[in-house]
């Protein structure tokens, strides 16, 4: 891949970052229309992606955008009124460049005819008045220029100073140069050449030349940091306005052999020159503005000795593949399992160097894991700007006023993580805007205000991060449930469902309850899948919903899917990790029986159930005369795991289990120990929930034969749930 | 000896550029001159060049000529990027030279 190449795909990543970015904007102004800085990040998302298009050949990008990038501009400049419409439309030109960026750079014969079609409607919302002239039109320039709000002219000072990559990043620096000057009426611009090395020692991939510019414009200093907006991040860029006014050219030219004489820094005296010219060009023109003017450039002058001073910094981050990143996992990962095994080996061989060696590294695998897992760490707050979008979307559709109101944006996560979060987060908030909130006549009816509202939530709770999504809708009817799965066979008419229960059926595949089937949800194709999506990356979901007050569906995912810190304990001879994060405490307690599937155990003063792995895993051989129990929490209550010994702390790489292992829902994955040995990774909760169900149908199973008349299965029973501890 | 630029005359090309100008700067010739009438395109990279071109032959002490045949469009990105003497003229293509090789 050629550096060229290589920098047309970040402008693909940095576009769709942009994209995303404007949508984002876009949905702000339509909360609040006279947010004025939503406003100029719209119109400056459009401007860098037609900037940056221009740079990498993405013609029928620069097409498209350069004339949304005007409305925008007289949207910035109060000229075109903000409307839903104008917000939709614009949303639409979002979506549009989204597919252009996917196509060839000038287009097809159908992207083009779609540009036409938006463009066309965009005509439609803008006062004839302002309409944007015909590309090639000459009045075109003199058009663009008079919708911006044209002010009074300044003459600013610019220095331009290019990055020495700046060509690998794919900027053009002189072709910005002359985009600033269109900017302006007069201008004077000194090119800095001493720089510049002889042909021999000439590296033609960086820049060398500078400009100092001075332009007199009715801009503003915001159009000319639009000009460099893409390139302004690598600090070379210095703007200062010089005076209220437009000099003359003489004073223009002056000032220019000012620059020449001093080309090399920005002085408290270069700027004092400047200020000399300018205040006697207002003495002559408005003498009670003299005080104030000088003044202003004193405080310039200031402001450019300060700025001089301050190194030019680097920059702060830089873009790096994801695909990298997994593979610097992957090493890692294998890296912390060869920690094992030198930690193993220092134990052997009792040497002191060795173990000092092993125990450094040790430290140092601990924090290059914490590291590597830190940089695929992204805020969630990546994922709720598209659903944001989304909830405007079918709100707009179902004719429902929604307020979307996200909380905990920068809760990280791992990307994995992340990026297989969204489909299932889109799904829940379709089926809480279609199923959910009622029509604004419905709500009022019930005495509710007609504007609803969907609460997205995050934040991390007991090591893990949790995700709520709650609504003020109609919520969910049990007996609505109830009744569906009787209709379905589920359950029998004598079945008695908890909440809990009744919610739960809602993951079933095919079980829906909705009337009617709509283009968004209702097809009994969803929660199974959400279900299906959030254990598949380790996580947990809950229904807890309130008849006519709302429904909360929560989530509880993992950190990361990578390496965790687990506990490796013993059953017989089979070897599993319990993560770190479950775990409140160890004991121990003596055995003088075979252990039940599930017991009772003293933990600080409180009985609470302790079980068996021995048993839950059918694992062959005598039990210990003394086992260890370790205490976890799960669903908000304490429950002990007994096994057999306690190995120690490890960090655990998780490595997948195949697919055949699908329906084995209490082991999360596997890992590899020093040794080369293989041990499974239990997934608790789904542990514990699972050994309860099972205590609980050999417990139902048998009262039932026992109210049948057989007497014979009592021992069973009392091994299930024996009295006592 | 004398060197026809062509075409775009951007980054892209301008380790392509570099060499053809260096081995002019190698030859034994006591003159080189460059013709810019077939340049379609140019960015900082290549102004660049031209003043580093002009460095290394003032350092030799080598006669370099730059035609003034640079396509007019042009003109004002030359200018810019301080060929302005140079560029000022251009609007009358003639075949007046500018000798460079005397400048330091």
């Amino acid at each position: 891949m050629s550096i060229h190449d290589a920098a047309a795909l970040t402008f693909l990543d940095e576009a769709r970052e942009m994209l995303a970015d404007l949508e984002e904007g876009l949905l702000e102004i339509e909360q609040d229309p006279e947010n004025r800085e939503s406003i100029a990040r719209v119109f400056r998302a459009m401007h860098t992606i037609k900037g940056s298009g221009a740079m990498f050949g993405f013609e029928e990008i620069v097409r498209f955008t350069h004339d949304v990038e005007t409305i925008l501009d007289q949207v910035r400049g109060g000229l075109v009124p903000i409307t839903k419409e104008l917000l939709s439309l614009t949303l639409e030109a979002k979506d549009h460049i989204s597919v252009l960026l996917d196509g060839p750079q000038s287009g097809t014969k159908e992207t083009r005819a779609v540009s036409d079609t938006i463009l066309a409607r965009f005509k439609t919302l803008v006062p004839p008045a302002s309409q944007p002239s015909e590309p090639g039109d000459p009045a075109c320039a003199q058009a663009s220029e008079n919708g911006q709000a044209q002010g009074e002219q300044e003459t600013f000072w610019v220095r331009y100073r290019p990055a020495p990559d700046t060509f690998l990043s794919g900027a053009q620096p002189l072709a910005l140069v002359e985009e600033l000057l269109e900017l302006g009426s007069k201008s004077q611009v000194v090119f800095h050449d001493a720089e510049i090395p002889p042909l021999e020692s000439l590296d033609v991939h960086k820049a060398y030349g500078w400009w100092d510019i001075l332009l007199v414009t009715n801009r503003g200093e915001l159009a000319i940091r639009d000009v460099f907006i893409f390139v302004e991040d690598d600090g070379g860029v210095e703007i200062r306005d010089l005076c209220q006014g437009g000099l003359r050219g003489d004073d223009l030219e002056e000032m220019a052999s000012i620059i020449r004489s001093n080309p090399h820094e920005i002085s408290a005296s270069l700027f004092q020159k400047f200020n000399e010219i300018v205040a006697q060009v207002h003495r002559t023109r408005c003498e009670y503005r003299d005080k104030s003017l000088v003044a202003a450039a004193a405080a310039a002058a200031d402001q450019a000795t300060a700025t001089a001073a301050r190194p030019r910094g680097a920059a702060s981050s830089i873009r790096v593949d994801a695909e990298r990143l997994d593979s610097l996992v992957n090493m890692v990962g294998e890296m912390v399992i060869l920690h094992a095994r030198l930690s193993i080996a220092a134990k052997g061989v009792r040497s002191p160097v060795i173990t000092q060696i092993a125990e450094e590294m040790e430290r140092l695998s601990a924090q290059m894991r914490e590291n590597a897992l830190g940089m695929r760490m992204l805020p969630i707050g990546t994922v709720f700007g598209s659903l944001r979008r989304m909830v405007r979307d079918v709100c707009s559709s179902l004719g429902k006023d929604v307020d979307f109101i996200t909380d905990g944006a920068d809760t990280e996560l791992d990307k994995t993580v992340i990026d297989q979060l969204k489909d299932p987060l889109m799904h829940i908030l379709r089926n809480a805007l279609d199923h959910g909130i009622e029509t604004p006549a419905q709500r009022e009816g019930s005495g509710k205000p007609g504007r609803g509202w969907v609460r997205l939530s995050a934040r991390h709770s007991r090591g893990d991060v949790l995700i709520e999504i709650q609504d003020d809708g109609a919520g969910i009817d049990p007996d609505v449930l109830r009744a569906k799965a009787l209709e379905k066979g589920l359950i029998t008419p004598e079945t008695v469902l908890s909440q809990k229960e009744a919610m739960a059926l809602l993951f079933l595949p095919g079980f829906s309850t909705a009337k009617e089937v709509t283009g968004l949800s209702g097809r009994g194709v969803g929660m199974d899948v959400v279900k299906r999506s959030i254990d598949a990356i380790r996580g947990s979901v809950d229904i807890d919903s309130v008849l006519g007050q709302g429904t909360t569906l929560s989530i509880r995912l993992p950190l990361t899917l990578a390496i965790i810190e687990g506990l490796n304990v013993m059953v017989g001879s089979e070897s599993f990790i319990l993560p770190l994060v479950n775990i409140e405490s160890c004991q121990e307690r003596f055995m003088d029986a075979p252990p039940a599937l599930v017991d009772t155990i003293d933990y600080t003063g409180k009985m609470i159930p302790c079980v068996s792995l021995r048993r839950l895993l059918v694992t062959p051989g005598q039990p210990p005369g003394y086992e260890r129990v370790i205490v976890v929490t799960v669903d908000d209550m304490r429950v002990g795991l007994a096994v057999d010994s306690v190995l120690g702390r490890q960090q655990a790489v998780i490595k997948s289990l195949s697919d055949m292992y699908d329906n084995v829902d209490f082991i999360s994955g596997t890992t590899v120990n020093g040794h080369g040995s293989i041990s499974l990774i239990l997934d608790v909760p789904q542990l514990v929930r699972r050994a309860m169900r099972q205590a609980d149908e050999v417990v139902q199973g048998l009262e039932e034969g026992w109210s049948r008349g057989s007497n014979s299965i009592g021992k069973e029973i009392e091994e299930a749930h024996p009295r006592g501890g | 000896m004398r060197i026809d630029f062509s075409g775009s005359c951007t980054v892209q090309r301008m380790e392509e550029l570099q060499q053809t100008v260096r081995d002019a700067a190698n030859d034994p010739a006591a003159k080189v001159e460059l013709g810019f009438a077939g340049v379609e395109d140019v960015d900082l990279s290549f102004f660049q060049l031209l003043h580093g071109v002009r460095r290394s032959f003032a350092a030799k002490g080598k006669d370099l000529i730059f035609l003034e045949d640079l396509p007019p469009a042009l003109a004002p990105k030359a200018r810019l990027c301080g060929f302005s003497q140079w560029a000022a003229t251009l609007k009358d293509a003639s075949a007046d030279r500018e000798t460079e090789g005397a400048r330091a």
